[in-house]
């Protein structure tokens, strides 16, 4: 009888402690798996944060290119000036394309007058040229805007250096 | 059972794969979304730029050329497409007419994309792409022609990155835009344009000559101050279809001919010289106003624009293109605003009149917008003096007691003349001075003096039903606020020398600022004078202007619009336009309406 009170007890004893062995490897197991699910999420997160800042910043840039190249092909040639077409487009990207922004380049070009401004990293430099080959023969104007951006997964990050080009007929007479 | 249905093991995991399921999706949705925002973007700006060069093609070429155009610019302005059909253009070919909208669908990679000319009042891209379809203007369309509209729709299809995992294969979003071409900013006034809309050499400067366009001083309307210099301006309407070989629209031969614009701010093709302009003596730089031509081989003096032969310098500045026409529509609408110019009265048989002002005779020009609020004053001149008569009872000269080869000094006093002459011969030493308004019917010939002099604070005007405007080297005419107007069958010869050529424009009234208005389709020459002042608007819309022969031609309020202009025989013309009471012509531009 006690050896079945107490081979009850024992089994019972023995039962509780194999399920606080279990409760407490699985409370291992759930920290283990979390700790993963965590960093998956973190990564997921932040590389979803980080491209949804990489669109932006595309958009930001598209934006740009396409307000300067309609601003400046509306512009009287008489006072057209492409330093001021550049100022349009820094504006345009809100702080997108600001002297501080990685890889920060921007090229407004008047074909007609066979001039191009370039502002980067290198400082401003004005001569003769077009921003890039389109293959157009008109008197237009064209802008390039580019800058670098980066989605980050948290262990592992992709380099993205964005562009954006627009071309615009150069609209008023004179030009 | 009991235990494993007690246990946790497992939770996690299905946890888990809910939560990624749910933070996939979501960041799936998110990222394909974001990607079909920025489609919506860049598309935009491809439709902007498409419609816009579109209109600019249409107002300019045609139908055809701008969805060329149009299209060719979706495929330059988009980074996935290299090139696009544009073979079904063609259905743009023709005139456009009022309300018969004609489309062009076209599938170009993972666009589709629709050319629409003209664009009607009520088609739906008149409305907004955004939610609801309400109205929304970039800009209010501020006019009824549906010609002057043309529209692009773009609809982009992006297969999902990662929405498919949610079953969303493709995203597609369109956008589009209608661009109209207005006229916009009064634009600094032209010291010289040339209307030929097709011809070649419609500037030609030869043996030594030189054309230059001086920069004139801007003023205040309002305050009267001076604001600085504005860059003279040469423009030709040509476009050049006329050219062959090595004509161009601006032709310049000979060594030593100038054909030069100058501007009042240094620019990189400043040839080095500088004057002052006064009264405020502003600086003016040579070589740095605009020179521009419709047709194409600019920027640069290349073919047809321009050509360089013999020895002749390059123009300076370098041509640019004028990019929109510019017709006489701004003179006719100032002093003959007129309803319905494309059917003339049968009478008077005037030039502008008949034939009608179409393209056809290059001389286009739209019914004025004020005809119920102004009157077509040449036209009224026209009607009042007519052909033959005595209008307003002026006297005839005959009827004066005078001979056609008068001699002594005559002084015929207001309200004017009518002289009824075959020719009227003024010879040395003769002077003739009329104190109102002066009809000759046939030639004038002056070798002694011609003066037009209203009374003090009037106005007067000069009527040629016939005839030649001649003078020797040594004669003086004199036209004192008085606009002078050359019937078809007119023209003005005038010999430089010792003599003077004083030409004002009246001052106020119905012709202000005007000092010539020429329906002769002949040459009207002039030549240098010892003693030159011409201010006024010189409009010659169907004739050459020519100066030939040695000495400068400085006019220093003076505006031209002619047919044509040639200088040769080492005679300079310089032009410079009287700023504020010039022929104000517009700058055009497009607005957008999306």
């Amino acid at each position: 009888m006690l050896k079945r009170v107490f081979g009850t007890r024992s089994k019972e004893r023995s039962e509780s402690v194999q399920d606080d062995n279990e409760s407490r490897r699985d409370s291992g197991a759930a920290m283990v798996e979390m700790a993963f699910i965590f960093t998956l999420l973190v990564m997921l997160l932040v590389g979803v944060v980080t491209a949804a800042i990489a669109f932006g910043q595309k958009n930001s840039i598209e934006n740009a290119a396409r307000e300067a190249s309609r601003y400046a092909a509306t512009l009287p040639e008489a006072w057209l000036n492409l330093d001021e077409v550049v100022a349009v487009a820094v504006e345009a990207a809100q702080g997108d394309l600001d002297a501080d922004v990685d890889g920060q380049y921007i090229c407004v070009a008047h074909t007609g007058q066979n001039v191009r401004r370039v502002v980067d990293s290198g400082g401003t430099t004005e001569g003769p040229g077009t921003c890039y080959p389109d293959g157009l023969s008109d008197s237009r104007i064209q802008v390039e805007t580019r800058r670098q951006s980066q989605i980050n997964a948290a262990i592992f990050s992709v380099d993205l250096n964005l562009n954006a080009k627009a071309s615009a007929r150069y609209e008023r007479a004179g030009s | 059972m009991r235990e494993r249905l007690r246990s946790d093991r497992g939770a996690s995991i299905f946890m888990l794969a809910i939560s990624l399921f749910l933070l996939i999706g979501a960041s799936a949705i998110a990222v394909d979304i974001a990607a079909i925002w920025l489609d919506r973007s860049t598309d935009q700006k491809v439709t902007d730029a498409a419609a816009a060069v579109g209109v600019l093609e249409a107002m300019t070429t045609g139908g055809q050329s701008a969805c060329e155009t149009a299209l060719t610019y979706v495929a330059k302005n988009t980074a996935d497409l290299d090139s696009i059909d544009t073979s079904g253009c063609t259905a743009f070919s023709g005139a456009c007419v009022e309300g018969a909208e004609r489309e062009l669908p076209v599938t170009a990679g993972r666009y589709d994309l629709t050319v629409v000319y003209p664009v009607p009042e009520d088609h739906e891209l008149m409305t907004s792409g955004i939610v609801g379809q309400q109205d929304q203007a970039l800009h209010e369309d501020d006019g009824e022609k549906d010609c002057e509209r043309v529209g692009v729709r773009m609809a982009s299809t992006r297969n999902s990155l990662f929405a498919q995992v949610l079953g969303f294969s493709q995203g597609r979003t369109t956008v589009h835009t209608v661009a109209k071409r207005t006229e916009g900013d009064p634009r600094p006034p032209f010291n010289l344009l040339v209307l030929d809309r097709t011809g070649c050499n419609t500037i030609t400067v030869g043996g030594g000559g030189g054309i230059i366009a001086d920069a004139v001083i801007a003023v205040d309307k309002d305050t009267g101050v001076h604001l600085g210099l504005v860059p003279g301006i040469i423009a030709a309407d040509s476009d050049g279809s006329g050219c062959s070989g090595s004509q161009g629209v601006i032709g310049i031969s000979g060594a030593g001919s100038l054909l030069r614009s100058d501007g009042g701010v240094e620019c990189p093709t400043w040839t080095g010289g500088t004057y002052l302009v006064p009264p405020d003596n502003f600086t003016a730089y040579e070589g740095c106003g605009q020179i521009s031509v419709f047709a194409p081989g600019t920027p640069g003096c290349n073919l047809p624009a321009c050509s360089v032969s013999g020895g002749g310098n390059e123009p300076v500045p370098p041509p640019t293109p004028l990019g929109s026409r510019y017709t006489r529509k701004v003179a006719d609408y100032r002093y003959n605003c007129y309803s319905d110019y494309t059917n003339p009265p049968s009478s008077p048989d005037v030039r502008w009149a008949s034939p009608a002002l179409t393209l056809a005779n290059q001389q286009d020009i739209d019914p004025c917008p004020d005809k119920a609020t102004r009157d077509p004053y040449i036209y009224d001149l026209i009607q009042d003096v007519g052909q033959t008569g005595q209008p307003g009872s002026l006297p005839r000269w005959t009827d004066l007691g005078y001979t056609c080869n008068p001699s002594g000094s005559i002084t015929i006093p207001s309200p004017g003349v009518v002289v009824n002459c075959g020719t009227l011969q003024i010879t040395t030493g003769v002077s003739v001075t009329i104190n109102g308004n002066a009809v000759f019917n046939g030639n004038v010939t002056v070798n002694g003096s011609l003066t037009v002099n209203p009374p003090v604070g009037d106005q007067a005007w000069v009527f040629f039903r016939n005839g030649r405007l001649s003078k020797s080297g040594s004669g003086r005419i004199t036209f004192m606020y008085a606009m002078v107007y050359l019937s078809k069958t007119s023209d003005v010869k005038l010999t430089g020398g010792s003599g003077a050529l004083v030409w004002k424009a009246p001052l106020d009234g119905r012709f202000e600022a005007l000092a010539l208005w020429s329906d002769s389709p002949s040459e009207h020459a002039w030549s240098g004078q010892a003693t030159l002042d011409m201010a006024g608007i010189f409009f010659m819309p169907w004739a050459t202007a020519s100066y030939q022969g040695n000495g400068v031609m400085q006019q220093t309020n003076a505006q031209w619009i002619a047919w044509r202009v040639s200088v040769g025989g080492n005679g300079a013309l310089r032009i410079a336009p009287p700023v504020g009471n010039a022929l104000e012509f517009r700058d055009h531009m497009t607005i957008l309406i999306r």
